[in-house]
């Protein structure tokens, strides 16, 4: 029987309740009560079968379904690395902690820099310029960690997740507000994208939790996801609601749970790579949204069966040359997966 | 000069006078001795940090059902059609039928707020802190659904029996005047 430090000594029970005088009598007797009177330590007792949660045979991953295969393994350097963003010339940058870290290609550490705040989101422009999102604010930076502009904060409501830049314009999903914020790059407010409006047959955002990630092509289509609605879905840069794909299932096809994909990235010939929670999966679909295969199952990520260690979910970045780089914050590594030659 | 009715005495006034100040005396001692216990008194609960979610709070209280409930803590609650925590993880549909739901005793309610959203509530009558509500809503959502010792139940043993066999060591004594252990809703983004 183990030890229970918490136990409280006779002499102190006893002088608790004789200082109380009759309560003591009344706590005494339900306690004897309770124990004594079809209430008992019940040694030895398990429950059925019933009581079990299990979420079947979605744990595992068939083999011929898995076209990626794990290629490296880089140390981001940080705590808990919870995004990144690919640029131009392949560099990672990955934000958790309070750092932004820039790795090279291989993974070696070209440059660390300390942030005011916690991250939690990144993107990298074609011109160098990186934008950070922090809970309410965005801060724009240029290649050597210098602030480019100071951005107002965005009230207490706002918990932005994911940044994207195009030549112009700074897009921030907010998952708070729901709805994705348009500025120009000096952090001028241009407009707002994917509040709910049946008139203009925009469906609106379902974020159930802090997830909710964005993406830009460069033909200037914003990407979505939509996590509630396990859909993701295209918009123009005015906020047209242009087209969505993707469905619940915990089958390998669809998205799983309360509310997936949690994050996204585009590959260069237009795919999609998603991540999901709860059932912790990487996948891949094409840019019509057909399911393709698995870059990584659940078997790659372990340590995300145990419900009661609570870890960020997983961020994913592609470069340009096809490899889709993984962060995982439990790990504290970025995974890179490279395509099967069969695959 | 008038005669009243009831004139004391000097001697009946200073007896009635002491006898009042001894029960006052009286009374603001056993106030005392109460404040004071209730403010040094423990009670158990447990972290739901720290909970791994096995059934032992089901199995292990000298209750039964159990003085461990789930708790929703609505500010974290995402307020999923789909919610994990309600349904099973393959629903034949997304509707209140038994087949669907994941509690087999049927402790948690269902209630269409305005579409997609839903708010689910605890019925603790039926409730026997199994902990499968809370490992579909941690796993998948947002982990508003969380085990706590509920007080209006909890006899207060001085050796929990579920303590004594909590393989997460979540259980600890907390003063009676602030019993719960909430999530906080920071933690969580």
């Amino acid at each position: 029987m183990n030890e229970n430090p918490n136990r409280i000594p006779r002499r102190e029970f006893l002088g608790e309740k004789l200082g109380l005088g009759g309560l003591a009598a009344w706590a005494g007797g339900r306690v004897a009560a309770a124990q004594g009177g079809g209430a008992s330590p019940r040694p030895g007792r398990v429950l059925g079968p019933e009581f079990q949660y299990n979420i079947g045979s979605a744990s595992r991953t068939d083999p011929r379904q898995v076209i990626y295969e794990e290629t490296a393994r880089h140390p981001a350097g940080l705590k808990e690395p919870r995004r990144i963003a690919v640029d131009g010339q392949d560099r990672l940058h990955v934000v958790g902690d309070r750092h932004w870290v820039v790795l090279d290609r291989g993974g070696r550490e070209i440059s660390r820099h300390e942030l005011a705040d916690s991250p939690r989101c990144v993107a990298a422009a074609g011109d160098g310029t990186i934008g950070i999102g922090y809970r309410d604010r965005i801060e724009m930076l240029d290649g050597a960690g210098r602030s480019q502009s100071g951005w107002e904060g965005l009230g207490d409501r706002a918990v932005l997740t994911s940044i994207a830049l195009t030549d112009e314009d700074v897009l921030a999903a907010d998952a708070g507000n729901r709805l994705i914020w348009r500025f120009d790059r000096a952090g001028k407010l241009r407009g707002q994208i994917g509040k709910k409006d049946p008139a203009r047959g925009v469906p609106g955002f379902v974020i159930p939790s802090p997830y909710f990630d964005i993406a830009v092509t460069h033909d200037g289509i914003i990407w979505a996801a939509n996590p509630g609605q396990h859909r993701v879905e295209a918009y123009t840069i005015e906020g047209g609601f242009e087209l969505g794909w993707g469905e619940y299932s915990s089958g390998v096809e669809g998205f799983c749970g309360c509310c997936n994909p949690i994050n996204f990235a585009l590959l260069p010939d237009g795919s999609f790579v998603t991540c999901e929670k709860g059932l912790v999966r990487v996948k891949v679909y094409s840019a019509r949204g057909k399911f393709q295969g698995v870059v990584a199952g659940p078997e790659a990520f372990p340590g995300y069966r145990d419900a009661a260690a609570n870890p960020v979910g997983l961020d994913v970045a592609c470069d340009s040359g096809g490899r889709v780089l993984v962060v995982d914050p439990l790990a504290a590594e970025v995974r890179v997966f490279t395509r099967k030659s069969n695959g | 000069m008038a005669e009243t009715l009831f004139q004391a005495t000097r001697r009946q006034f200073l007896k009635g006078g002491f006898r009042g100040a001894i029960l006052f005396l009286m009374g603001a001692a056993a106030s005392l001795v109460a404040w004071r216990s209730r403010a040094d008194k423990l009670v158990w609960q447990l972290d739901p940090y720290q909970c791994i979610m096995c059934t032992h709070c089901a199995t292990d209280c000298v209750l039964e059902p159990s003085a461990v409930k789930c708790v929703q803590m609505h500010p974290m609650c995402g307020y999923c059609k789909l919610c994990t925590g309600y349904f099973e993880p393959e629903p034949n549909r997304l509707n209140t039928g038994a087949e669907n739901q994941l509690c087999p005793t049927g402790a948690i309610l269902r209630k269409q707020l305005e579409d997609p959203y839903y708010e689910y509530t605890i019925d603790e009558e039926l409730c026997i802190g199994c902990a499968k509500c809370v490992k579909g809503c941690v796993l998948f959502g947002n982990g508003s659904f969380f085990l706590q010792v509920r007080h209006d139940r909890c006899v207060n043993c001085n050796d929990c029996a579920i303590a004594r066999v909590c393989p997460a060591d979540a259980f600890r004594r907390v003063p009676a005047g602030q019993p719960y252990l909430l999530k906080d809703r920071d933690r969580h983004g």
